[in-house]
């Protein structure tokens, strides 16, 4: 058997193949331990590099650089006014209820977003990427929950030609993510920073409606290094 | 721009803290990150990304730092790690780690290694927007990040010494 070149394999479990190569590699890995084990590895040292710098996002900020910070806006501000530009900067955690809302529920991955690289991109966020940091296709995870059934969802925003769309999938058995809601809202740039999943923000309720419970940090960091796989040692 | 500059500091400061061996140098890096974007708010375009704006402006003056000051710490000749090795190692880097090894061994990597890893691994974009925002081919990129990768195996087990052997564990 000749041995299954490294950058494939990184490439395999990063989801940057096209479909066709991805079902290569999988035939080719259904009968090769060592490279599946090289995929792991890949795997595994993406998910270590998130998860070292994770507890980042969870520390408070040095009220001396946070002050520092808001020291040089102010003291920039007076000298040079805010572009009239500055209205339209797109605020993606900032969005309040707006004009257009709709709730779809029950859609399938897709079918909403255009071709199909679209819910192959969305896949691939929800699949890798940690809540709190921006994935493939600008896909921003929020949160992983599990669901009643003890599913894996995750909540999820995704920012789009001033409006942004706000959604929760869930992961099938066969590893594909189906969207579970989807809601699309205006960017209300007028009003301030609210964060997501806060009040105003209705895919949380809804969560809870559902019966959908997040998990966290470490949990969601586990499940993403073990591929989603619940039997997959914590 | 205050508003958006103080909430993205937590993200801010994980990149920073990805890219700097010293957390002190991180939290410059941030502040100056931030001086820069203030100064430079003409060059920020309405309706793009500010996040990935911000984090260009770290990925160059975290480069032009390193290159000022040319750190040659942390190259430890370790550019010839070939490829992964098979099956026995894994469960070390699986059990055996701590996140700190974790730290200690991305900053044990040449900048560009690391760079590639952090914007992949950590910023989240795809192989090809990483590749763009490092202003090389693709296949240097990739090859960056399979290095960083294999080596990062490597590095952590050697920081875990011996493998120990688990009983009751079975792959698929």
């Amino acid at each position: 058997m000749t041995r299954i070149d490294d950058d494939l394999l990184m490439a395999y479990a990063d989801g940057e193949l096209s479909p066709e190569e991805t079902a290569r590699i999988e035939k080719l890995l259904a009968r090769d331990a060592e490279a599946r084990e090289r995929v792991r590895l890949y795997r595994e040292t993406a998910a270590l590099a998130r998860a070292a710098f994770a507890s980042t996002l969870e520390e408070r900020v040095p009220e001396a650089l946070e002050e520092r910070v808001r020291e040089m806006a102010r003291d920039d501000g007076r000298v040079v006014p805010f572009p009239a530009a500055r209205r339209r900067v797109l605020r993606r955690l900032a969005l309040p209820l707006a004009a257009s809302l709709a709730l779809l529920i029950g859609f399938a991955a897709g079918s909403r977003m255009q071709p199909e690289s679209e819910s192959a991109l969305l896949a691939r966020a929800l699949e890798r990427t940690p809540s709190g940091a921006i994935g493939p296709g600008e896909v921003l995870p929020l949160a992983t929950l599990e669901s009643a059934d003890g599913g894996w969802c995750r909540r999820f925003e995704r920012p789009r030609d001033g409006r942004v769309a706000q959604g929760i999938a869930c992961r099938e058995p066969d590893g594909r993510w189906r969207l579970v809601a989807l809601l699309e809202r205006k960017t209300n740039t007028a009003a301030g920073y609210r964060p997501a999943g806060g009040p105003g923000d209705p895919l949380s309720p809804l969560a809870e409606r559902l019966g959908m419970q997040p998990v966290d940090e470490e949990t969601e960091a586990a499940l993403i290094l073990g591929g989603w796989n619940p039997a997959a040692p914590r | 721009m205050e508003r958006e500059l103080v909430a993205m500091l937590p993200r801010l400061r994980r990149m920073a803290r990805a890219l700097c061996r010293d957390p002190e140098d991180a939290d410059e890096l941030v502040q100056d990150v931030c001086e820069r974007a203030l100064r430079g708010r003409a060059g920020f375009t309405a309706g793009t990304r500010f996040d990935s704006w911000l984090y260009r402006i770290m990925q160059n003056r975290w480069i032009d730092r390193c290159r000022s000051r040319k750190e040659e710490k942390g190259r430890l000749g370790l550019d010839q790690v070939a490829e992964l090795p098979g099956a026995d190692g894994r469960r070390q880097t699986e059990d055996h780690l701590t996140l700190a090894a974790v730290r200690r061994a991305i900053h044990d990597l040449p900048e560009d290694q690391r760079l590639a890893l952090v914007l992949v691994t950590i910023e989240g974009l795809s192989y090809r927007e990483a590749a763009e925002r490092m202003a090389v081919p693709l296949g240097t990129l990739m090859s960056r990040l399979g290095r960083a990768r294999r080596k990062l195996v490597s590095l952590l087990r050697d920081s875990c010494g011996r493998a120990v052997p688990q009983a009751g564990r079975s792959g698929p």
